[in-house]
Protein backbone atom coordinates (compact mmCIF):
# COMPACT_ATOMS: atom_id res chain seq x y z
CA UNK A 1 0.00 0.00 0.00
CA UNK A 2 2.75 2.44 0.72
CA UNK A 3 4.48 1.32 -2.13
CA UNK A 4 1.48 2.64 -4.30
CA UNK A 5 1.00 5.59 -2.35
CA UNK A 6 4.73 6.97 -3.23
CA UNK A 7 4.07 6.00 -6.80
CA UNK A 8 1.11 7.98 -7.52
CA UNK A 9 1.92 10.65 -4.91
CA UNK A 10 -1.34 10.21 -3.09
CA UNK A 11 -1.77 11.57 0.61
CA UNK A 12 -2.98 8.84 3.08
CA UNK A 13 -5.82 9.99 5.26
CA UNK A 14 -6.51 9.51 9.27
CA UNK A 15 -6.34 5.91 9.08
CA UNK A 16 -2.99 5.77 6.95
CA UNK A 17 -4.69 3.81 4.11
CA UNK A 18 -4.20 5.60 0.35
CA UNK A 19 -8.03 6.84 -1.08
CA UNK A 20 -9.43 4.67 -3.23
CA UNK A 21 -10.80 4.74 -6.77
CA UNK A 22 -14.41 5.87 -5.23
CA UNK A 23 -12.57 8.46 -2.98
CA UNK A 24 -9.91 9.86 -5.83
CA UNK A 25 -13.66 10.41 -8.18
CA UNK A 26 -15.45 11.78 -5.99
CA UNK A 27 -12.73 14.34 -4.97
CA UNK A 28 -11.92 15.17 -7.97
CA UNK A 29 -15.43 13.99 -9.83
CA UNK A 30 -16.58 18.07 -10.14
CA UNK A 31 -13.21 19.37 -11.11
CA UNK A 32 -13.54 17.19 -14.36
CA UNK A 33 -17.16 17.46 -14.50
CA UNK A 34 -16.79 21.29 -14.71
CA UNK A 35 -13.79 21.34 -17.17
CA UNK A 36 -15.58 18.78 -19.24
CA UNK A 37 -18.58 20.97 -19.60
CA UNK A 38 -17.01 24.13 -20.07
CA UNK A 39 -15.19 22.89 -23.09
CA UNK A 40 -18.15 20.67 -24.48
CA UNK A 41 -20.83 23.00 -23.51
CA UNK A 42 -23.91 20.82 -22.44
CA UNK A 43 -24.38 18.76 -19.30
CA UNK A 44 -24.76 15.24 -20.73
CA UNK A 45 -21.39 14.86 -22.94
CA UNK A 46 -19.69 16.84 -20.05
CA UNK A 47 -20.88 13.47 -17.93
CA UNK A 48 -20.05 10.98 -20.52
CA UNK A 49 -16.41 12.54 -21.09
CA UNK A 50 -16.41 12.26 -17.24
CA UNK A 51 -17.14 8.62 -17.30
CA UNK A 52 -14.09 8.35 -20.25
CA UNK A 53 -11.93 10.04 -17.94
CA UNK A 54 -12.61 7.83 -14.61
CA UNK A 55 -12.82 4.56 -16.59
CA UNK A 56 -9.05 5.69 -17.82
CA UNK A 57 -8.07 6.64 -14.42
CA UNK A 58 -9.28 3.40 -13.00
CA UNK A 59 -7.01 1.28 -15.60
CA UNK A 60 -4.14 3.56 -15.45
CA UNK A 61 -4.06 4.32 -11.07
CA UNK A 62 -1.00 2.06 -10.50
CA UNK A 63 1.17 3.62 -13.30
CA UNK A 64 0.54 7.45 -12.74
CA UNK A 65 3.46 8.65 -10.60
CA UNK A 66 2.22 11.51 -9.29
CA UNK A 67 -0.84 13.75 -7.99
CA UNK A 68 -3.30 12.93 -10.32
CA UNK A 69 -5.00 16.33 -10.58
CA UNK A 70 -2.92 17.39 -13.50
CA UNK A 71 -2.85 13.96 -15.13
CA UNK A 72 -6.73 14.33 -14.78
CA UNK A 73 -6.92 17.68 -16.62
CA UNK A 74 -4.99 16.62 -18.92
CA UNK A 75 -7.02 13.43 -19.61
CA UNK A 76 -10.14 15.84 -19.41
CA UNK A 77 -9.00 17.82 -22.17
CA UNK A 78 -7.72 15.13 -24.91
CA UNK A 79 -11.34 13.23 -24.06
CA UNK A 80 -13.05 16.44 -24.88
CA UNK A 81 -11.36 17.26 -27.69
CA UNK A 82 -11.91 13.94 -28.99
CA UNK A 83 -15.73 14.29 -27.80
CA UNK A 84 -15.86 17.62 -29.89
CA UNK A 85 -14.17 16.63 -32.66
CA UNK A 86 -17.06 14.11 -32.70
CA UNK A 87 -20.11 16.57 -32.10
CA UNK A 88 -21.90 18.05 -34.38
CA UNK A 89 -22.65 21.66 -33.43
CA UNK A 90 -25.65 23.00 -35.61
CA UNK A 91 -25.83 27.16 -36.00
CA UNK A 92 -27.50 28.55 -33.39
CA UNK A 93 -27.70 25.84 -30.76
CA UNK A 94 -26.86 27.52 -27.99
CA UNK A 95 -25.43 25.05 -25.31
CA UNK A 96 -28.03 24.20 -22.68
CA UNK A 97 -26.92 25.79 -19.26
CA UNK A 98 -27.94 23.86 -15.38
CA UNK A 99 -29.31 26.17 -12.58
CA UNK A 100 -27.08 27.96 -10.93
CA UNK A 101 -27.55 28.93 -7.13
CA UNK A 102 -26.89 33.07 -7.69
CA UNK A 103 -26.06 35.70 -5.24
CA UNK A 104 -29.72 37.97 -6.06
CA UNK A 105 -32.48 38.48 -9.25
CA UNK A 106 -30.41 41.68 -8.94
CA UNK A 107 -26.78 41.31 -10.39
CA UNK A 108 -28.15 37.39 -11.82
CA UNK A 109 -29.48 38.08 -15.30
CA UNK A 110 -26.53 40.02 -15.99
CA UNK A 111 -24.13 37.98 -14.87
CA UNK A 112 -26.17 34.72 -16.48
CA UNK A 113 -26.80 36.50 -19.48
CA UNK A 114 -23.03 37.08 -20.14
CA UNK A 115 -21.92 33.70 -18.66
CA UNK A 116 -24.59 32.06 -21.45
CA UNK A 117 -22.76 34.38 -24.08
CA UNK A 118 -19.38 33.59 -22.41
CA UNK A 119 -20.63 29.38 -23.27
CA UNK A 120 -21.25 30.25 -26.65
CA UNK A 121 -18.37 31.94 -27.00
CA UNK A 122 -16.14 28.53 -25.97
CA UNK A 123 -17.62 26.70 -28.46
CA UNK A 124 -16.59 28.98 -31.25
CA UNK A 125 -12.94 29.12 -30.28
CA UNK A 126 -10.16 26.95 -31.14
CA UNK A 127 -9.43 23.57 -28.78
CA UNK A 128 -6.14 24.64 -28.17
CA UNK A 129 -7.38 28.20 -27.26
CA UNK A 130 -10.33 27.17 -25.69
CA UNK A 131 -8.81 24.71 -23.48
CA UNK A 132 -6.20 27.29 -22.06
CA UNK A 133 -8.55 29.59 -21.49
CA UNK A 134 -10.83 26.89 -19.68
CA UNK A 135 -7.67 25.95 -17.28
CA UNK A 136 -6.65 29.43 -16.80
CA UNK A 137 -9.32 31.86 -16.31
CA UNK A 138 -11.96 28.94 -15.19
CA UNK A 139 -10.16 26.64 -13.55
CA UNK A 140 -7.63 29.67 -12.03
CA UNK A 141 -5.11 26.86 -12.49
CA UNK A 142 -1.33 28.95 -12.77
CA UNK A 143 0.23 28.88 -16.41
CA UNK A 144 2.85 27.00 -15.76
CA UNK A 145 0.59 24.38 -14.52
CA UNK A 146 -1.80 24.98 -17.71
CA UNK A 147 1.80 24.52 -20.14
CA UNK A 148 1.96 21.16 -18.08
CA UNK A 149 -1.20 19.71 -19.14
CA UNK A 150 -1.40 20.81 -22.37
CA UNK A 151 2.52 20.04 -23.33
CA UNK A 152 3.49 23.57 -24.35
CA UNK A 153 5.50 26.26 -23.26
CA UNK A 154 4.34 28.98 -21.13
CA UNK A 155 4.65 31.84 -23.36
CA UNK A 156 2.09 29.71 -25.71
CA UNK A 157 -0.55 29.43 -23.12
CA UNK A 158 -0.37 33.21 -22.44
CA UNK A 159 -0.61 33.98 -26.24
CA UNK A 160 -3.40 31.63 -26.30
CA UNK A 161 -5.26 32.63 -23.39
CA UNK A 162 -4.79 36.69 -24.79
CA UNK A 163 -6.40 35.55 -28.17
CA UNK A 164 -8.66 33.61 -26.94
CA UNK A 165 -9.79 36.68 -24.09
CA UNK A 166 -9.90 39.01 -27.10
CA UNK A 167 -12.17 36.67 -29.30
CA UNK A 168 -15.23 35.93 -26.28
CA UNK A 169 -15.13 39.77 -25.22
CA UNK A 170 -15.16 41.00 -28.89
CA UNK A 171 -18.46 37.86 -28.89
CA UNK A 172 -19.69 38.76 -26.05
CA UNK A 173 -19.86 42.45 -27.69
CA UNK A 174 -21.17 41.16 -30.42
CA UNK A 175 -24.12 39.07 -29.24
CA UNK A 176 -25.06 41.13 -26.57
CA UNK B 1 0.22 53.47 -27.62
CA UNK B 2 -1.67 52.45 -30.46
CA UNK B 3 -4.96 50.89 -29.95
CA UNK B 4 -3.65 47.30 -31.14
CA UNK B 5 -1.30 47.37 -28.59
CA UNK B 6 -3.01 48.55 -26.36
CA UNK B 7 -5.84 45.57 -26.40
CA UNK B 8 -2.57 42.53 -26.98
CA UNK B 9 -1.62 44.47 -23.42
CA UNK B 10 -5.81 44.14 -22.09
CA UNK B 11 -5.74 40.61 -23.09
CA UNK B 12 -2.66 39.63 -21.09
CA UNK B 13 -3.62 41.65 -18.13
CA UNK B 14 -0.86 43.71 -18.39
CA UNK B 15 -1.14 46.84 -16.40
CA UNK B 16 1.16 49.81 -17.04
CA UNK B 17 0.67 54.03 -16.34
CA UNK B 18 1.38 54.15 -20.40
CA UNK B 19 -2.11 51.47 -20.95
CA UNK B 20 -4.59 53.43 -18.29
CA UNK B 21 -3.59 56.85 -20.15
CA UNK B 22 -4.93 55.29 -23.14
CA UNK B 23 -7.85 54.30 -21.63
CA UNK B 24 -8.39 57.83 -20.42
CA UNK B 25 -8.45 59.05 -23.71
CA UNK B 26 -10.12 56.09 -26.09
CA UNK B 27 -13.39 55.56 -25.45
CA UNK B 28 -13.81 51.86 -28.30
CA UNK B 29 -10.03 50.30 -25.61
CA UNK B 30 -12.44 51.07 -22.35
CA UNK B 31 -14.65 49.75 -23.68
CA UNK B 32 -13.12 46.25 -24.66
CA UNK B 33 -11.63 46.75 -21.33
CA UNK B 34 -14.90 46.71 -19.24
CA UNK B 35 -15.86 43.92 -21.50
CA UNK B 36 -12.88 41.99 -20.58
CA UNK B 37 -12.54 42.82 -16.64
CA UNK B 38 -16.47 41.60 -16.59
CA UNK B 39 -15.89 38.42 -18.45
CA UNK B 40 -12.71 37.82 -15.90
CA UNK B 41 -15.06 38.11 -13.04
CA UNK B 42 -17.70 35.46 -14.84
CA UNK B 43 -15.38 33.44 -16.07
CA UNK B 44 -13.71 32.86 -12.49
CA UNK B 45 -17.62 32.50 -11.46
CA UNK B 46 -18.23 29.74 -13.38
CA UNK B 47 -15.17 27.71 -12.30
CA UNK B 48 -17.11 28.14 -8.42
CA UNK B 49 -20.15 26.22 -10.06
CA UNK B 50 -21.42 22.57 -9.70
CA UNK B 51 -22.43 20.81 -12.77
CA UNK B 52 -24.86 17.92 -12.07
CA UNK B 53 -22.92 14.84 -11.69
CA UNK B 54 -24.24 11.55 -13.68
CA UNK B 55 -26.97 9.01 -12.08
CA UNK B 56 -25.05 6.31 -11.99
CA UNK B 57 -22.75 5.03 -9.35
CA UNK B 58 -19.37 6.51 -9.03
CA UNK B 59 -17.44 3.59 -10.58
CA UNK B 60 -17.63 3.61 -14.22
CA UNK B 61 -19.38 0.35 -15.80
CA UNK B 62 -17.43 -1.29 -19.08
CA UNK B 63 -19.40 -0.97 -21.84
CA UNK B 64 -20.76 -3.94 -22.64
CA UNK B 65 -19.55 -4.75 -25.59
CA UNK B 66 -16.19 -5.04 -23.56
CA UNK B 67 -17.48 -7.05 -20.42
CA UNK B 68 -20.03 -9.42 -22.56
CA UNK B 69 -17.29 -10.39 -25.56
CA UNK B 70 -14.70 -11.10 -22.55
CA UNK B 71 -17.47 -13.42 -20.92
CA UNK B 72 -18.37 -15.05 -24.22
CA UNK B 73 -14.58 -15.85 -24.44
CA UNK B 74 -14.05 -16.97 -20.96
CA UNK B 75 -17.21 -19.35 -21.27
CA UNK B 76 -15.99 -20.54 -24.51
CA UNK B 77 -12.49 -21.22 -23.09
CA UNK B 78 -13.70 -23.02 -19.98
CA UNK B 79 -15.81 -25.25 -21.90
CA UNK B 80 -12.69 -25.95 -24.06
CA UNK B 81 -10.73 -27.38 -21.64
CA UNK B 82 -13.79 -29.43 -20.00
CA UNK B 83 -14.06 -30.93 -23.59
CA UNK B 84 -9.97 -31.41 -23.71
CA UNK B 85 -9.25 -32.92 -20.20
CA UNK B 86 -12.03 -35.54 -20.70
CA UNK B 87 -11.27 -39.16 -19.61
CA UNK B 88 -11.47 -41.53 -22.45
CA UNK B 89 -15.09 -43.32 -22.15
CA UNK B 90 -14.10 -46.72 -21.27
CA UNK B 91 -15.42 -49.42 -23.53
CA UNK B 92 -18.99 -50.85 -21.78
CA UNK B 93 -19.37 -54.40 -21.25
CA UNK B 94 -22.10 -56.29 -20.39
CA UNK B 95 -21.66 -59.94 -18.70
CA UNK B 96 -23.81 -62.54 -19.98
CA UNK B 97 -23.67 -65.88 -18.55
CA UNK B 98 -24.20 -68.92 -20.97
CA UNK B 99 -23.77 -72.82 -20.58
CA UNK B 100 -21.05 -74.16 -23.08
CA UNK B 101 -23.18 -77.28 -24.03
CA UNK B 102 -19.96 -79.08 -25.98
CA UNK B 103 -17.56 -78.14 -28.22
CA UNK B 104 -17.68 -79.63 -32.19
CA UNK B 105 -14.21 -80.05 -33.67
CA UNK B 106 -13.86 -78.80 -36.90
CA UNK B 107 -10.70 -76.94 -38.84
CA UNK B 108 -11.38 -74.36 -36.41
CA UNK B 109 -13.03 -74.90 -32.79
CA UNK B 110 -16.72 -74.40 -32.88
CA UNK B 111 -18.25 -73.45 -29.35
CA UNK B 112 -21.60 -74.17 -28.81
CA UNK B 113 -23.40 -72.13 -26.56
CA UNK B 114 -27.25 -71.36 -25.20
CA UNK B 115 -27.78 -67.86 -25.02
CA UNK B 116 -30.36 -66.77 -22.17
CA UNK B 117 -33.51 -66.04 -23.04
CA UNK B 118 -33.24 -62.31 -21.13
CA UNK B 119 -30.36 -60.29 -21.84
CA UNK B 120 -29.62 -57.90 -19.34
CA UNK B 121 -30.67 -54.47 -20.79
CA UNK B 122 -27.77 -52.03 -22.66
CA UNK B 123 -26.78 -49.15 -21.42
CA UNK B 124 -27.23 -46.58 -24.30
CA UNK B 125 -23.60 -45.36 -25.00
CA UNK B 126 -23.52 -41.74 -26.70
CA UNK B 127 -20.22 -43.34 -28.02
CA UNK B 128 -19.70 -44.74 -31.47
CA UNK B 129 -17.11 -47.23 -30.34
CA UNK B 130 -18.54 -50.67 -30.74
CA UNK B 131 -20.24 -52.41 -28.08
CA UNK B 132 -18.18 -55.42 -26.74
CA UNK B 133 -20.19 -58.07 -24.85
CA UNK B 134 -18.33 -60.70 -22.54
CA UNK B 135 -19.38 -63.92 -22.14
CA UNK B 136 -18.89 -65.77 -19.24
CA UNK B 137 -18.68 -69.26 -19.47
CA UNK B 138 -18.97 -72.45 -16.52
CA UNK B 139 -14.93 -73.12 -17.69
CA UNK B 140 -13.21 -69.85 -15.73
CA UNK B 141 -10.48 -70.49 -18.14
CA UNK B 142 -13.33 -69.60 -20.88
CA UNK B 143 -14.29 -66.03 -21.33
CA UNK B 144 -16.03 -64.86 -24.66
CA UNK B 145 -15.82 -61.23 -25.79
CA UNK B 146 -18.52 -60.30 -28.34
CA UNK B 147 -17.97 -57.16 -30.27
CA UNK B 148 -21.70 -55.43 -31.43
CA UNK B 149 -21.46 -52.60 -33.88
Amino acid sequence: MHALVGEIGLTLDETGSAPSFDELVLRHQQRVLRTAYRLLGRVEDAQDAAQEVFLRLLKNLHRIDRDPQAWLYRVTVNVCNDHFRRLTIFPGEAPREHADPGPGPDGLLALEERKRLLMQGLQTLPERERAAVVLRDIEGLPTREVAAILGVEEVTVRSQVSTARLKLAKHVRRMS
Amino acid sequence: MTCGECEVRMAAGEISAALEEHLGGCDECRGLWDELQANRHALRAMGLETVPAPATPTRPTLPWWKWSSAAAALVLSAAGAWFASRPPKPPQIVSVDVNVTGVVQHEAPVVKAKIPDRIPALIPVASTEPLKVKMLTPDPDVVIYWLVD
